[in-house]
């Protein structure tokens, strides 16, 4: 078990690596990165100080290093529009995208979950075709376009919530989020939501076609059982590395909710960060992103083997 | 059929199957009659396709019905308060068929099992559900069981998984599962056929045990015919969805009436014999489950003549408690009369 | 899987094929994938002939015009104008260009490379298959938006530069389907058989992976399409695909935020074309994947 994690996080560690590899490399895609690092308006020896700064001056593969070596310690050097460090300025607008990230799992798995469990149940029925319709849509309505008619619908004509931004009530002298976060949180919620729901229905599916299904029902176990002991409880383990892979789709989808809805948070710092080519700022953002998502792979793997008993113990003879 | 009607413990009439498939119909099982007396260990023969798990699921209502249309004309079993009806889902979970009344053990054990419930819980749950035990009586009653089965060391192999153990291991937690309410009747759906050899003695040791032990009834469904010399009393061959013959376990092997029987028991290799290619039966299985007015066996039947393959074939008693469904009468060497 | 099964595949993809067109009619829900997608072909290619206006043609006068079912709307500008007084029906066709292109782009990129690496990792194994597969998840392991957006960002806006982009990054789904394939049949002891007679290897793989690649790759290319044309009108968004002169359904969403309070129809109308491409492309995947591959063929309702 424990060289399982062991192996697992030096995996990991190699893909830490190989994200620094990528982000080092798209960044000198174009050719001179200074283009890329330097506000547009320095003059010839602000550039030059800019260049020394980032290393730029010196081979390529120096530069790798220092960067990672920079990397490890989070810093990517200075956001050009800010002209703060990209780590404070990232870090400062964590919290908010962690909120939202949240409030969006929270409806994504409450919803995602039971509907895809009540889709698998009833396969082939009408309820299942509409459940799956619903799916269907989830995966193909735009986030950012739906985040738009949610406003127009819910903020504007209803009034029911703050078209943008984010307000705060304190508690305890910490500042929790009101209602604002409702409408981000259902758009950020969409596509996790449907995903969810189809990942659940085929396990159900999948684990209700078994033969110790069968078996339970032959040795005369009353339908609930059957369903919460042999159904249920093996379907939720394959979910959790479905889990996993929607804190990759949170992240995505925040660069275009927070940007709708002017949340403040690292998402929509990220989408601002691109439409000003603020690349230092982008780069940091990026791999920030890159590595929560291996952490939570590396998480969600490491559950997985506890959860299923046929990986905690070992397959016998 | 000279049983007397009170010997009759399973009685089941003109069971049909036939399964909804993207391809059209598929008739799996086309009029089955089956009888299980009391404390009577029948086997169901057959080779894969003829229809003899399909008949036992559907007897127990474990075919989905969207899937699945069963229609049986009579399915009684004369359990402990009286006649059931076994057609009727009410009758079957009002009188815990399934599970008390009648166990299952089905074909392979490294599917059969619950992977995240360890093994004696599977057994205790079963005795809280239909024995109403408290969870302390179910877990003792489970350590009992596995340790009656052949178990050893039942205490600590009761909170194993089932991927702990052994193939043989875990058909024996089947078994035990299967015996745990003390049940009048025993189905064994080919216990034996996913396991090693000399496991598979064991298991029909065991069962052997268990069945004097318990006087139970046992339906065995097998392809094995060593089993069914075995173990059995009667045994009924299946071919094409339907039975074909059915006798006395002892004139079946002596005198087989039915060319299939016949063709079955001369392709048993034996030691001794000296011959060159091993004898087997011509042509192909028919396919699966095309509704035939006719004999199923004969395209591939040495004695076929036209009737075979105009009519069906129809079940008549032939004397000394056998049925035979065939138009031609081996012994004789010519067709039958009427 | 043995070996009558895949000869059966071989002779059988043409009369799968076949059968495919009768049983797209008889489908719902493929009938209408197809039908979408033709029309968005259409679309894309006949622009100049159906769209009523030229998109870029800019009418003051008329700017902020509603649609047609609104008062104030007329049938001349059928779903409206912008702020600009362009007609948003006609931009909406011409955008269908850009996604089409993208989306056939893109998939074709990803599927050419995807299965060419696929094929070499699947066939050669060893250290070229070690390479690959890590290359390859370690893509898979980054969220795709965060990858497109980036590369996005340092490269310019454009069309080209937009389908080289959604074509390289879509590579690896392509390449593990691929991959999968050409393992199992590699492993598969038919082959052994066929081996063991004497067939040379290349010619097995060739003759029996092409029938089994079709369809999962078939299904993958119509939902990733789908795929693309969405991610592609993100982008458009946040104005890092094409140049804003070129119309596209993302930037046109993009446009109309600041008028969505007075004049909904401008952010709206474009969406509601995405939401249909992706829809139609999706049923025509769902169909695809039942009618090309024999191992999901379901029994009916």
């Amino acid at each position: 078990m424990c060289r399982y994690i062991l192996g697992r996080l030096a995996q990991a560690a190699l893909m830490v690596m190989g994200l620094l590899v990528l982000v080092f490399v798209l960044v000198r895609l174009s050719g001179d990165p200074i283009n890329l690092l330097a506000p547009r308006d320095a003059t010839p020896e602000q550039i030059d100080e800019i260049r020394v700064a980032y290393g730029l001056d010196r081979p390529v593969i120096a530069q790798f290093g220092e960067f990672v070596v920079d990397a490890v310690q989070l810093d990517f050097g200075t956001s050009i529009r800010y002209k703060q460090p990209v780590r404070e300025v990232a870090l400062e607008r964590m919290p908010a995208t962690i909120e939202l990230g949240v409030a969006a799992l929270i409806i994504a798995v409450g919803l995602g979950i039971p509907l895809g469990v009540l889709a698998g149940m009833r396969a082939g029925s009408r309820t299942d075709g509409t459940v799956r319709g619903v799916a269907l849509l989830g995966q193909t309505i735009p986030d950012f376009w739906l985040s738009l008619v949610l406003i127009l619908v819910f903020a504007v004509n209803l009034q029911w919530f703050p078209p943008f931004g984010r307000d705060t009530f304190t508690v305890g002298g910490i500042a929790i989020p009101d209602e604002s976060i409702v409408l981000p949180a259902v758009a950020l919620a969409l596509f996790p939501m449907a995903q969810l729901l189809r990942f659940t229905r085929s396990a159900v599916l999948e684990v209700a076609g078994e033969d110790y299904v069968r078996i339970a029902r032959s040795k005369g176990m009353p339908r609930r059982v059957v369903y919460r002991r042999y159904v249920l409880k093996n379907a939720m383990i394959p979910l959790i590395s479905v889990l996993s892979l929607q804190v990759g789709a949170l992240i995505s989808g925040s660069l275009y909710i927070e940007n709708v809805f002017a949340w403040p948070g690292a998402g929509g710092l990220l989408a601002e960060a691109v439409s000003n080519r603020d690349i230092p700022l982008v780069q940091g953002l990026a791999f920030l992103g890159g590595l929560i998502t291996i952490v939570f792979s590396v998480l969600a793997d490491v559950l997985y083997t506890l959860a299923d008993p046929r990986i905690r113990l070992g397959v016998a003879r | 059929m000279s049983a007397a009607g009170t010997d009759r413990l399973l009685e089941v009439r003109d069971l049909r199957v036939r399964f909804r498939t993207t391809e059209g119909a598929v008739h799996a099982v086309q009029g089955v009659d089956l009888e299980l007396r009391r404390g009577e260990t029948l086997a169901l023969v057959g080779e894969s396709g003829s229809g003899k798990s399909v008949s036992m699921l559907a007897l127990l209502g474990l075919l989905p019905a969207k899937v699945a249309e069963v229609s049986m004309t009579t399915a009684a079993l004369h359990g402990r308060a009286g006649i059931i009806d076994l057609r009727d889902p009410r009758q079957l979970r009002i009188h815990h068929v399934r599970g008390r009344e009648i166990g299952y053990v089905a074909q392979d054990p490294s599917s059969s099992l619950n992977p995240t419930v360890t093994v004696g819980e599977q057994l205790a749950e079963t005795v809280r559900h239909h024995l109403g035990l408290s969870r302390r009586a179910a877990r003792s009653r489970a350590v009992e069981l596995l340790e009656r089965v052949g178990i050893a060391d039942p205490a600590a192999r009761a909170d194993n998984y089932p991927h702990e153990m052994s193939g043989g291991m875990r058909q024996r937690v089947m078994i035990a599962i299967a015996i745990s309410c003390t049940p009048s009747v025993l189905i064994a759906d080919e216990p034996t056929t996913a396991l090693d050899v000399t496991v598979q003695a064991q298991i029909v040791d065991l069962v052997r045990d268990l069945r004097d032990d318990l006087g139970l009834s046992v339906l065995w469904i097998t392809h094995d015919l060593g089993v069914v010399a075995d173990l059995a009393d009667r045994v009924a061959v299946m071919y094409g969805g339907r039975i074909v013959e059915t006798s006395p376990v002892f004139g079946a092997f002596d005198r087989p009436l039915h060319p299939y029987t016949i063709g079955l028991l001369e392709s048993i290799p034996r030691l001794g014999r000296r011959r060159e290619r091993l004898s087997s039966i011509a042509g192909l299985p028919p396919e699966l489950g095309a509704d035939l007015a006719s004999c199923a066996f004969a395209p591939r039947c040495g004695h076929a003549f036209e009737r075979c393959h105009a009519q069906l074939p129809a079940e008549v008693a032939t004397g000394e408690d056998r049925t035979l469904a065939c138009w031609f009468d081996v012994e004789a060497g010519a067709p039958r009369h009427g | 899987m043995s070996a009558p099964a895949i000869d059966a595949d071989r002779g059988e993809v043409s009369g799968r094929v076949s059968r495919g067109w009768r049983a797209l009619l008889r489908s719902p829900g493929g009938a209408a994938g197809a039908l979408v997608f033709v029309a968005l072909t259409s679309m894309a290619v006949l622009a100049p002939l159906v769209a009523p206006h030229d998109p870029l043609q800019q009418n003051l006068r008329a700017a902020n015009s509603p649609p047609f079912w609104s008062d104030g709307g007329s049938w001349t500008y059928a779903l409206g104008t912008d702020s600009l007084g362009r007609d948003v029906l006609s931009r909406i066709i011409y955008g269908a260009r850009v996604s089409l292109a993208v989306a056939i782009g893109g998939v074709a990129i990803a599927l050419t490379l995807g299965l060419v690496f696929g094929l070499i990792a699947g066939y050669f194994g060893g250290r070229f298959d070690r390479f690959i597969v890590s290359a390859n998840d370690l893509v898979l392991s980054v969220p795709y938006t965060l990858l497109v957006i980036v590369i996005a960002a340092v490269v310019g806006n454009s069309l080209f530069n937009v389908i080289l982009i959604f074509g390289i990054t879509d590579v690896p789904v392509f390449l593990r389907v691929t991959r999968g394939e050409v393992l199992k049949l590699r492993d598969s002891t038919f082959i052994e058989a066929a081996r063991a007679v004497g067939v040379p290897r290349r010619r097995i793989l060739w003759a029996h992976l092409v029938p089994n690649l079709v369809g999962p790759l078939g299904t993958l290319a119509t939902f990733e399409m789908s795929s693309m044309i969405l991610y592609e009108a993100g982008l458009s968004f946040l104005g890092l695909s094409v140049p804003p002169s070129t119309p596209s359904w993302g930037n046109m969403i993009s446009a109309g935020r600041d008028s969505l309070e007075v004049y909904p129809w401008i952010s709206i109308a474009p969406g509601v074309a995405i939401i249909v491409a992706g829809l139609g492309l999706n049923l025509l995947g769902d169909w695809f994947r039942d009618a090309l591959d024999p191992r999901t063929r379901r029994v009916p309702r």
